[in-house]
């Protein structure tokens, strides 16, 4: 052997010893850490997860309370449900472990345990042993409401107020002292370097008009506005500081780009186009169900009661039901054999399905007469009904008449009436042998579609059921077949399921309705409930049972204070009639009255799709500043992407201010951020959406300290302590020292949250006559109520503070399961009657056109703002395919900061029916570039059966470019983007214009009801490499 | 509708083999199926068989040392292997693997060490810096005519080597891609591929025997030929449905284009070889070897982290086929680190090329005896 050779063998050997080392050094520090590598779990089998909560005694039947633990009652903010629920808190670290269902809240639980039981017991109810009984109570929490916990200790949580840096949407923000922020919010000055910002006290200005042309408009204190999500229960403090306070009218939450044209359509037929009442089927008891454009459980709030009463209901109970949607989604349930089925529709044709069903019922003459005959009140009570219709009041369909669309008054026929022409003693009509009549308290003629002989000359009048007859007959069953896709002999059998349960049936929709002829859609659909007859009635539809109120209740007056401002103006969302402004009379002295600059939209509730139009356009007028709270229509408004430039402008807005605890794609164009608590840190008080009969307030409660920075008196820098500041600040009334008037009229401190929340508590514990009980000792101490109890004794009375406690210690206060109901009818029923005709719509002008629509359902092909048909903009042949949105069971738009969800659910590549796939050569995998009138995107498909022919369908809650997804960088900090929180596309960012709307554009939504579209939006796609 | 499955809830799994695994089942493999080149010169004491047989030794005992480290780097928490003699699970092939792997090694590195004791004895001889060491060595004997029992019993157990290492990945049901006989067949193909390839390398490198060369690319050859057929036998039995778990492997991964381009990576890493050794079977050793090598390596790592980016439950693929930066392959080079150090000191410390066949003493003893 050479030395050289040697040598040269030596060096390997030493080369490949480090290269050894080096591989296994991960190996070798697992081996040094022992006999357990990394992290050792405490327990063998359950690992790290927590002890549990408390233990019962299996002899004595006692809760034993793990002393590490508190167990709170609080409520869940993960979704819109807002679920009563349980919380438990690590005594040590104060974090939350876990979040199941409270026992007391009918939206965790069912049944739900009687409000009298005590805390303690309500621990045992919880964890019965006898046979069959463990699971009686059981109270959960769903998947997206265990894991959004984490967002309370997400690094990307913003804890110090905000002030951009640079250009709008920029990215860069400082870090500003909570006084900075109050005094440069209220005071303006040059704030960013780009010329004088109005502060808010100068825009606050209740004398000044905003034009002196058009007074409607009102004081310049309107050109402030704030743009909510739901009420969450702290809207009341806001709504005080916005429109008592500040004195403006524009306020506004996100169901125009939520569910609005479901809410829209339900709320003609109820009656009430603000509110927007909707039924909610009687889940537990109704016989059959169909669901069109809705998936129970999964959306259509409140998602978890749904789910757990139509999974019981279809397994253990009678129901059957049809889910009708382009997409077949997790409803369908395949162990339940025939009771659960799916019928795919072409989208946005709803309205056509709901009048095939009619059209049926008219000719085969299963209508419910006998219901829909009674004119009033009470008729119905003497027939027994539930509830009434105006099916069978007369309307003037005389054409020119100046009455057209109206109903026929008895002032009309020259018969007695009371009081004014057409006011409330001036009785609407019913048909009789003898003409038109005073409705008595009989049964009125159903059909009448003749002239009648008024002094005034011969006119011709119908009644409501003959107008949504002739609608429902002006096309056939073959042709409803072929707009909607669904064959003829499947839209009969459905017809015939729905009327064979008598009053056991209903029909229920939501967001499915968000499309170009969405509203109409809504309402035919809902007559459908209204034509069985079901309203009021055990297994038909309910309205919400209501709640016990925290601002209007018997110890303090939160809704009314000295010196308390009467917001009024026209809001931004032209949501009045377009004939009450000074720009129709002045184009109606022109001769042109209906030539509108924009739509508007009377028969709609305040709509956020257009305020986007008016504040990138200015019309009616411009704004000065703009609030977000907690909300995010720039990412959650279809086709708002083209007008992101002027919205973001700030020329065009000046002030932008942002309320929450992350910064989502509207944080992101702000110009201040103001941090806020989350989840388990947050007060509030709310009601459930619908599906609950009985009355129920979920509280919630800081059961955890928020961890946002503190203002220089202490309190956490949130919503809260931002009005409350700014409103000292500017001297709003209703806020500081004495703001809150008792039952006395004596004036009380609002000068913290405390101040506002607790009293509501006195509220919710005292209304509705018996007050609730004392909270025990035990009842405190067990539900962690200890922690505010100093707060409600100093806040509250003696007497007042322990019910409150009860309210807290509960998580609520809700009416016992057995009034639900009281007989056969529901024990908290709708009282106003149930429009077949709605007169508001049916007299509607629209102001850009002066087009006329029906006051009945109707199938309406979807449209733009001018009436032109979107597929004559817009042909099939050009753009065959449609693209749909769906909810996901677990993500939704705000929930992708939460790393355990995206474990679940990380993406939403595209769903393409194997038909359309096959048409285009695609295979799950492949990319697609797809492509609307509003843009394009691309994306991974997803190839499935359970598709409509010719649909693409895309999962909302993706597609982020801020909470994370994009870099920003704060003082000298960089926070990176995490490109799971990126993840996916977005369905809106290939939203549309409405390319009928050239002086003011604006999104395309429905014509009535104003809400945006993200149904059936025109499509092509293209495979690509 | 045909049955789809679509996952609504689906969560991604890491891989819980790690690239460990793979140099464990290749170094293990190799080591078996190596030393039954080493039975015809020291069992049955064929002198014409000591080129190959030296080289075979070399190969066996260097990774069979190996094997067992990467195997104990796999376990994710390593200080626990104990578990599996303290909680013997007769009904798992791993846990009998506990039992079988030591038993290999300790008696193929016996094996080695009595087919080289005469070779260690003279060096013992002498008065020179180390021969205390190599006195040590032999145990102060060089008697080795036990050689051929101890290599029967360490042929014996690498049989159950092979048997164990095919049956604990076929038996895993869940996983299509494994869960068919052919597996243990092509890991006991693809194991005679990669210890002739490592021959033919370690040849090239160290002996340059021309006539040792072609013998081993014939060989390879054979193997490569037994590969290629048992992977064509799958793929028809897949494709024509007659074996509806190989037909459901092939259709968890025949979509996606990663897939495909792993069976055309491996037909050719066949094929060439295959070709190369069949036509020019003198001078190509050292490419033959290594690529040789590599297709039986490749074959391992395709069959467990392929594997596992195949979900059990659901649609896609997860990130575990490709490897993700060094840091994943850290244990891969590091294994081979510790293998090329155990051949340097191997064929350093060791007069690894002058063994001859073993002694006959106890047989000439048994026959006076008789």
């Amino acid at each position: 052997m050479t030395s050289r050779r040697n040598v040269l063998k030596g060096a390997a050997a030493v080369g490949s010893l480090a290269v050894f080392a080096a591989g296994y050094a991960e190996t070798g520090k697992k081996l040094v850490s022992g006999a357990w590598a990394g992290e050792k779990p405490r327990k063998n089998l359950t690992g790290n997860a927590p002890e549990p909560e408390y233990r019962i005694d299996a002899a004595t039947g006692e809760v034993i309370l793990n002393p590490d633990q508190q167990l709170s009652y609080a409520q869940c903010i993960g979704c819109t449900t807002q679920c009563g629920v349980r919380v438990r808190i690590d005594k040590r670290t104060g974090k939350v472990l876990r979040v199941a269902g409270n026992p007391y809240s009918p939206m965790s639980t069912d049944p739900y345990l009687p409000y009298e039981t005590s805390v303690r017991d309500s621990f045992k109810a919880m964890a019965l042993a006898g046979e069959k009984d463990g699971m009686k109570f059981r109270s959960t929490a769903c998947g997206r409401g265990n894991a959004v916990l984490q967002q309370v200790d997400n690094p990307r949580r913003v804890l110090k107020p905000l002030k951009r840096v640079g250009t709008r949407g920029s990215g860069k923000w400082q870090t500003i002292s909570f006084d900075q922020l109050i005094e440069e919010v209220v005071h303006g000055g040059d704030l960013f370097g780009e010329g004088k910002v109005a502060g808010l006290k100068e825009i606050r200005d209740l004398k000044t008009p905003i034009d002196p042309q058009a007074p409607e408009f009102g004081p310049r204190a309107n050109r402030l506005a704030l743009m909510n999500c739901v009420n969450d229960g702290r809207d009341g403090l806001v709504l005080r500081w916005l429109k008592q306070g500040f004195g403006s009218n524009n306020f506004v939450r996100h169901g125009s780009y939520c569910g609005g044209a479901y809410r829209s359509g339900s709320g003609a037929m109820f009656g009430d186009f603000k509110a927007m009442p909707h039924a909610k089927p009687d889940f537990g008891e109704a016989e059959f169900i169909l669901f069109v454009g809705t998936a129970p459980g999964n959306a259509g709030n409140p998602f978890k009661r749904v789910g757990n009463l139509v999974a019981s209901a279809r397994a253990d109970g009678k129901l059957k039901y049809v889910v009708v949607d382009p997409v077949l989604n997790n409803s369908q349930s395949e162990a339940s054999g025939a009771r659960v089925d799916w019928v795919p529709i072409r989208p946005a044709t709803d309205g056509a399905l709901a009048m095939a069903l009619m059209r049926w019922m008219f000719e085969n003459d299963r209508i419910n007469k006998d219901y829909l005959a009674q004119p009033s009140q009470k008729a119905a009570e003497k027939a027994g009904e539930a509830s009434w219709t105006n099916a069978t009041h007369l309307v003037v369909t005389e054409p020119d008449h100046p009455r057209h669309g109206h109903f026929l008054h008895a002032s009309d026929m020259g018969l007695a009436f009371a009081g004014d022409a057409y006011g409330d003693g001036d009785p609407v009509l019913v048909a009789s042998d003898a003409g038109p009549v005073v409705p008595d308290e009989a049964p009125a003629p159903l059909f009448f579609d003749d002239v009648v002989e008024p002094p005034a000359g011969a006119i011709r009048v119908a009644t409501s059921l003959s107008l949504l007859r002739g609608e429902a007959l002006s096309r056939s069953m073959a042709d409803y077949a072929d707009i909607t896709g669904i064959p003829e002999a499947r839209l009969v059998s459905l017809a015939t399921e729905l009327t064979s349960h008598g009053r056991k049936a209903a029909v229920n929709s939501h967001g499915g309705m968000m499309n170009g002829s969405g509203f109409y859609n809504a309402y035919a659909l809902m007559m459908l409930n209204t034509l069985i007859g079901n309203l009021n009635l055990k297994g038909g539809t309910m309205v919400s049972g209501g709640w016990y109120p925290d601002q209007n209740g018997p110890r303090y007056d939160l809704k009314k204070f000295p010196r308390m401002v009467k917001a009024k103006g026209v809001p931004i969302g032209r949501n009045i009639p377009f004939e009450k402004t000074s720009e129709f009379k002045r184009k109606k002295a022109a001769g042109k009255p209906y030539t509108a600059e924009g739509p508007w939209y009377p028969n709609a509730p305040g709509l956020a799709t257009e305020w986007i139009s008016t504040a990138v356009n200015g019309y009616p007028y411009a704004l000065e500043a703009l609030i977000f709270r907690n909300t995010n229509p720039v990412y959650g408004i279809p086709g708002i992407e083209h007008l992101m430039d002027r919205l973001k402008d700030p020329k065009v807005i000046p002030l932008i201010i942002y309320i929450d605890p992350f910064i989502n794609e509207s944080g992101a164009i702000a110009d201040y951020i103001v941090p806020d608590s989350v989840m388990y840190e947050t007060w509030g008080f709310t009601q459930p959406w619908g599906g609950v009969a009985t009355k129920a307030t979920t509280a919630r409660w800081p059961v955890i300290p928020s961890k946002a920075d503190k203002t220089p008196d202490g309190q956490p820098i949130g919503l809260e302590s931002f009005l409350i500041a700014t409103a000292k600040a500017m001297n709003l009334p209703g806020f500081g020292d004495d703001a809150i008037p008792d039952a006395d009229g004596k004036l009380h401190p609002l000068n913290r949250a405390e101040d506002w929340f607790l009293r509501g508590a006195a509220n919710v514990a005292y209304v509705g006559g018996k007050p609730v009980d004392d909270a025990s000792d035990d009842d405190i101490a067990l539900s962690g109520v200890s922690r505010i109890a100093d707060d409600l004794k100093a806040v509250l009375t003696e007497e007042e503070w322990r019910k409150a406690a009860t309210v807290y210690a509960k998580g609520g206060r809700y009416e016992n399961i057995d009034r639900s109901y009281k007989g056969e009818t529901a024990a908290h029923p709708f009282k106003e009657p149930m429009l077949v005709y709605n007169e508001a719509l049916g007299t509607f002008h629209q102001a850009t056109t002066g087009r006329t629509m029906p006051g009945t359902p109707a199938w309406r092909e979807p449209e733009f703002t001018n009436g032109d048909k979107v597929s004559a903009h817009y042909p099939a042949a050009e753009w065959p395919v449609q693209v749909v949105s769906f909810k996901s069971p677990l993500q939704n738009s705000y929930s992708i900061g939460a790393p355990a969800l995206r474990r679940i659910v990380a993406s939403n590549p595209a769903i393409v029916g194997t038909e359309l796939a096959a048409r285009n050569g695609l295979a799950t995998g492949d990319r697609i570039r797809l492509t609307t009138p509003g843009g394009s995107l691309e994306t991974v498909v997803v190839v499935r059966d359970g598709v409509a022919p010719g649909v693409v369908a895309i999962m909302h809650g993706f597609g982020h470019r801020a909470f994370g997804a994009s870099e920003i960088r704060i003082d000298d900090q960089v926070w990176e983007a995490d490109e799971g929180i990126g993840a996916g596309v977005l369905l809106n960012d290939i939203g549309m214009l409405d390319p009928t709307r050239t002086t003011n554009p604006g999104v395309w939504v429905d014509p009535v009801s104003g809400t945006a579209v993200r149904h059936g939006l025109p499509a092509k796609l293209a495979r690509i490499a | 509708m045909d049955l789809q499955i679509h996952e609504l809830v689906g969560a991604n799994h890491a891989a819980v083999w790690q690239p460990w695994a793979v140099q464990y089942f290749f170094l293990i493999a190799t080591s078996a199926t190596a030393l039954f080149f080493t039975l015809p010169a020291f069992v049955f004491r064929r002198a014409q068989a000591l080129p190959m047989a030296r080289l075979a030794m070399l190969t066996a005992v260097t990774t069979g040392i190996t094997a067992p480290i990467a195997l104990l780097a796999d376990l994710h928490e390593p200080n626990r292997f104990w578990h599996f003699y303290a909680y013997f699970q007769p009904g798992s092939w791993m846990a009998w693997g506990a039992w079988i792997v030591p038993a290999f090694v300790a008696v193929l590195i016996l094996y080695a060490w009595a087919a080289y004791r005469p070779q260690l004895a003279e060096l013992s001889q002498g008065d020179w810096r180390f021969a205390w060491l190599f006195r040590l060595l032999s145990l102060g004997g060089s008697n080795n005519a036990f050689t051929p029992a101890v290599g029967s019993l360490a042929a014996l157990l690498a049989v159950a080597i092979l048997t164990y290492t095919g049956a604990e990945v076929f038996v895993v049901r869940a996983r299509p891609l494994w869960n068919t006989p052919l597996l243990p067949l092509q890991f006991l193909a693809t194991g005679f591929v990669a210890s002739i390839g490592v021959m033919l390398v370690l040849n090239a490198l160290m002996l340059r025997q021309r006539a040792l060369e072609g013998q081993l690319n014939r060989m390879l050859v054979a193997a490569l030929a037994v590969v290629g057929a048992i992977g064509a036998l799958w793929f028809a039995l897949g494709l024509s449905g007659l074996s509806p778990v190989i037909a459901e492997a092939l259709r968890s991964v025949a979509g996606f284009p990663v897939w495909q381009h792993v069976a055309l990576w491996a037909v050719l890493a066949i094929a060439c070889p295959f070709a190369i050794a069949l036509l020019k079977p003198s001078g190509t050793g050292l490419l033959t070897g290594l690529i040789a090598v590599h297709a039986a390596w490749m074959f391992r790592w395709t069959v467990f982290m392929g594997g596992q980016s195949v979900p059990k439950v659901g649609s896609g693929l997860y990130d575990a086929l490709l490897p993700r930066g060094l840091d994943s392959l850290m244990g891969v080079i590091g294994t081979f680190g510790l293998w090329i150090f155990l051949i340097i000191a191997f064929t350093t410390f060791i007069p690894w090329t002058s063994a001859g066949t073993p002694e006959r003493h106890a047989a000439r003893r048994t026959a006076s005896q008789s």
